[in-house]
Parts: structure tokens; sequence; C-alpha cells
């Protein structure tokens, strides 16, 4: 084994084994830099010494590199292939589990909106539509037919007619009393209307006897009073006795929710 | 889906699996025992198909999959047979394990390569691996610092104090009787 000794200089010791390895090392280490290999190389061609232990070392690398040469075991590839088979099948598998999951997730989410959307959907609603279609018929050309300049006469003037006072005060929402109709059905049996009217929209409350009338649920209920948002539209409906009141306006709901809410439990 | 597949296999067959010969001869000189030889191989082939995808930027497949089997060794080490067990009866190339397959071509070894896969084998481990990377898998120094996690001059010193002691042990070992001895 080589030991350090010191330069022709004499003034640093060095390894001649490190010479030779670099030597060794360019055909391995391509990034060796240059100028040390050149002084690796100039080192060794002018020592007889290193020039001997660089032909036994690269007779050694040479021989060591002939271990490499084995081939792998033909049951070992074997073994490999089918390990390789066995990832592809797990890939494949988890591929379709996640397929299928997204597939569930997807249904599931589609279940959720079509579920969210069949309770959000307005329902229809046969008295709701005909009270809808009766205000925007009767709003711009409203023709009282009984003395209602006020809350309190149209208030009278229901209870006289079906016993119960139908007639609100909605001055707090801009509405005031435009007056009240009597008219009576097909059947002959009397109906009632009332407007209201402000700068913010109208209010049509229609008064008639209908004591089966379900009230549909998902509204709001306030002081005895059914509130609903409907195709665009505020709807309130109450019953007193047999005696049923719906009122039709486009102002929001909760403006009707404030009102009601002040009236005497 | 089934295009990707087949092309990542088809891939790794051909740029990562001619690598395998190589791995297991590391392997092999490495582990001093066929069977751990086979099942490092393995174990490392398989964790690179997983790992392997077209977005994968590897410069040197053969390093990649070393420094794998590296890895696998180091954190596997319980899997191993017993270390004393591995000192006492080296792997030894002139006399095939039973579990050598056809494909281990130990025709193909003289006796100059059998005194060399015991020089080998009697190297300490830090300096059998330096020499496995480098003179057996050809790997460049720079590859095989990374492989190894040591500076790159630690693998020059480690290299060249390794061919040294082969080169000792070779000389006892090719003296008239040397090999019936060991």
């Amino acid at each position: 084994m080589p030991e350090s000794r010191p330069t022709r200089s004499g003034t640093e010791s060095i390894d001649h084994r490190q010479f030779v390895e670099r030597c060794l090392a360019s055909n391995n280490d391509r990034e060796l830099e240059s100028a040390e290999l050149r002084a690796a190389r100039a080192h060794v061609d002018g020592c007889a010494e290193c020039k001997e232990m660089l032909a036994a070392a690269t007779e050694m690398k040479a021989e060591t590199l002939s271990l490499g040469a084995l081939r792998a075991p033909h049951e070992l590839r074997e073994r490999i292939l089918a390990a390789l088979n066995e990832v592809d099948r797990e890939s494949e598998a988890r591929e379709r589990r996640r397929v299928v999951a997204w597939i569930s997730v997807g249904t599931i989410a589609a279940c959720v909106v079509a579920i969210i959307y069949m309770r959000l959907r307005p329902v229809s609603n046969p008295t709701f539509d005909a009270a809808i279609a009766t205000f925007d018929k009767m709003e711009p050309n409203f023709a009282p037919n009984v003395p209602s300049n006020s809350p309190d006469q149209l208030a009278a003037a229901f209870i006289y007619k079906f016993g119960v006072p139908m007639a609100w005060d909605f001055s707090a929402l801009g509405l005031s009393t435009v007056g009240g109709r009597f008219e009576h059905d097909a059947d002959g049996a009397p109906v009632g209307y009332s407007l209201y009217k402000g700068d913010r929209g109208a209010l049509l409350c229609i008064v008639y006897h209908d004591e089966a009338f379900n009230f549909p649920p998902g509204g709001k209920l306030v002081k005895g009073i059914h509130l609903y948002r409907y195709k665009g539209y505020s709807i309130a409906a109450t019953r007193r006795y047999a005696v049923f009141a719906i009122l039709v306006t486009k102002l929001p709901t909760t403006d009707l929710s404030q009102v009601f809410a002040q009236l005497p439990g | 889906m089934a295009a990707a597949k087949w092309n990542k296999r088809r891939h790794f067959e051909q740029e990562v699996l001619p690598e395998l010969d190589v791995l297991f001869a590391a392997a092999l000189y490495l582990a001093r025992d066929q069977n751990w030889a086979n099942d490092l191989c393995e174990k490392t082939i398989v964790r690179a198909y997983r790992a392997f995808n077209h977005k994968l930027k590897v410069a040197n497949y053969r390093a990649w999959l070393l420094a794998i089997l590296l890895e696998i060794a180091r954190t596997e080490e319980i899997a191993a047979p017993p270390r004393a067990a591995r000192e006492a009866e080296p792997t030894r190339l002139d006399k095939p394990p039973s579990s050598v397959g056809v494909g281990f071509n130990i025709e193909a070894l003289s006796n100059n390569d059998i005194g060399m896969d015991r020089a080998l084998h009697e190297l300490p481990d830090d300096f059998r691996a330096a020499v496995v990377m480098v003179d057996v898998a050809e790997l460049t120094y720079r590859d095989a610092a990374k492989v190894l996690e040591v500076p790159i001059e630690t693998v020059r010193a480690r290299i060249s104090q390794g061919r040294a002691l082969m080169r000792a042990a070779l000389e006892q070992l090719r003296r008239p009787g040397g090999l019936a001895r060991a």
C-alpha cells in the first residue's frame, strides 16, 4: 500500500495513491476538473511507482467491472414481472374505485341538488295562481263599490258582509286604502276585495268562504297569518272561522311580516 | 386510461428494467445473500414502478434504482439475514446458492472472478459499497456520492482504500492453494 511521501519540491505531503485514483477516476468522473486531472497525469507520468500502481489498479478495476456482468436470475425476473402485474392490477382497481367514488359523489350531489331544487321550487298552487291572476287583473282598474276610505271603514264593511274584520292597516308600508268591493261568484257566494296602494306598489286582499283550504308547508306563520313567496309575489293567507282571506302583493314578504307582527296576539 | 397504463409499463420495461442485471449484481455484493438480494431487487423495482410516471425526471435510472435499493436495505435491515450469519457464510459464487436461477451465469465466472468476488466480499461495508457503486455498477463518482449520501471525496477515498484492500486480498488468494483455502 503506498505511503504518503514528500514531493520532489519537498514542500507538501502527497499521497501517490490519490494521483493514481484521479487518473482512474477520469473515466468515471467526467466532471473531474481538467487541471486536477492534468496535474495527476503529469505526476504519474514522471513517477515510476505511480505508473506501476496505475497499471495494477487499472487491471484491478477491469477485473472488478467483470463482476458486474452477472445476469439477474430468471426466477427473479419472473417474480418481478408478476409483482409489476400485481401493481398494475392494484392501480386499475384503485382507479376503478376512484371512478366509482366520483360517480357516487356525483350521484349524491345530483340527488342533493334535485332535492334542494324540489324543496325550493314553488309547488303550483291553484288558489295562489288564481289570487295572482285576480291581482293582476283588478289592480290597475280597481273600482270600489262599498264605502271604505279607511281601514276602519273597510273592516266594518267586511264585518257586515262576512262577520270578521278582514282589513289591515298597511300605512307602515306606505300603502293607503283604495277601497273595498263586494261581488258574488258563479255559485252566488259572496267575494270581497280590498285594495291598498302606494308609491311602492299595491296589495289586493280577496275574502270568501272556504273551510277546506290547506295551507301549504314552507311558509312563515306570523300571528295566525301564513306568509309565502310564490312566483315573484308575496302571498299572505289566513282563515277566521270559515272566512278565508288571501292577500297578494309584489312587496317583499318581510314587509308583510313586519306589519302582521304588530297585530295583537 | 388503459393506454396510459400500458405506456407506463412499456416505458418502464424499456427504460428502467434493463438495469435489473446491474441492480442484481450490486444487491448481491452489498447484501452478500442471494435470497435477500432477490428480495431487495424485487422491492426496489416495485417501489420504482409505483413512483414511475411521465412527469418523473430521472437523469440516471441506474443511480435512481441503487439509491432506492440502499434506502430499502437501510430501512428493512430487520428483514435481512442476521449480520453474523452473513459474515460467517458469505455468498460464494463458486458454489451457486440453491435459489440461483438459470439466468445466473455462474459458468461465466473465471477463477479470477471468483477471487475478485471473495476479495470484494471481504471488504468492510462502506468500502464495498463504494467499490460496488463505481466499479460494478459503473456510476460516476458524483452519482455514487449521491447514492451513498457521502461527499464525493469520501467516495474517492473509500474506493482507493477498497481497491488497495482487494488487491492485498487477491494476492493472498491467488497464491498456490489460496482459493482452495478460502
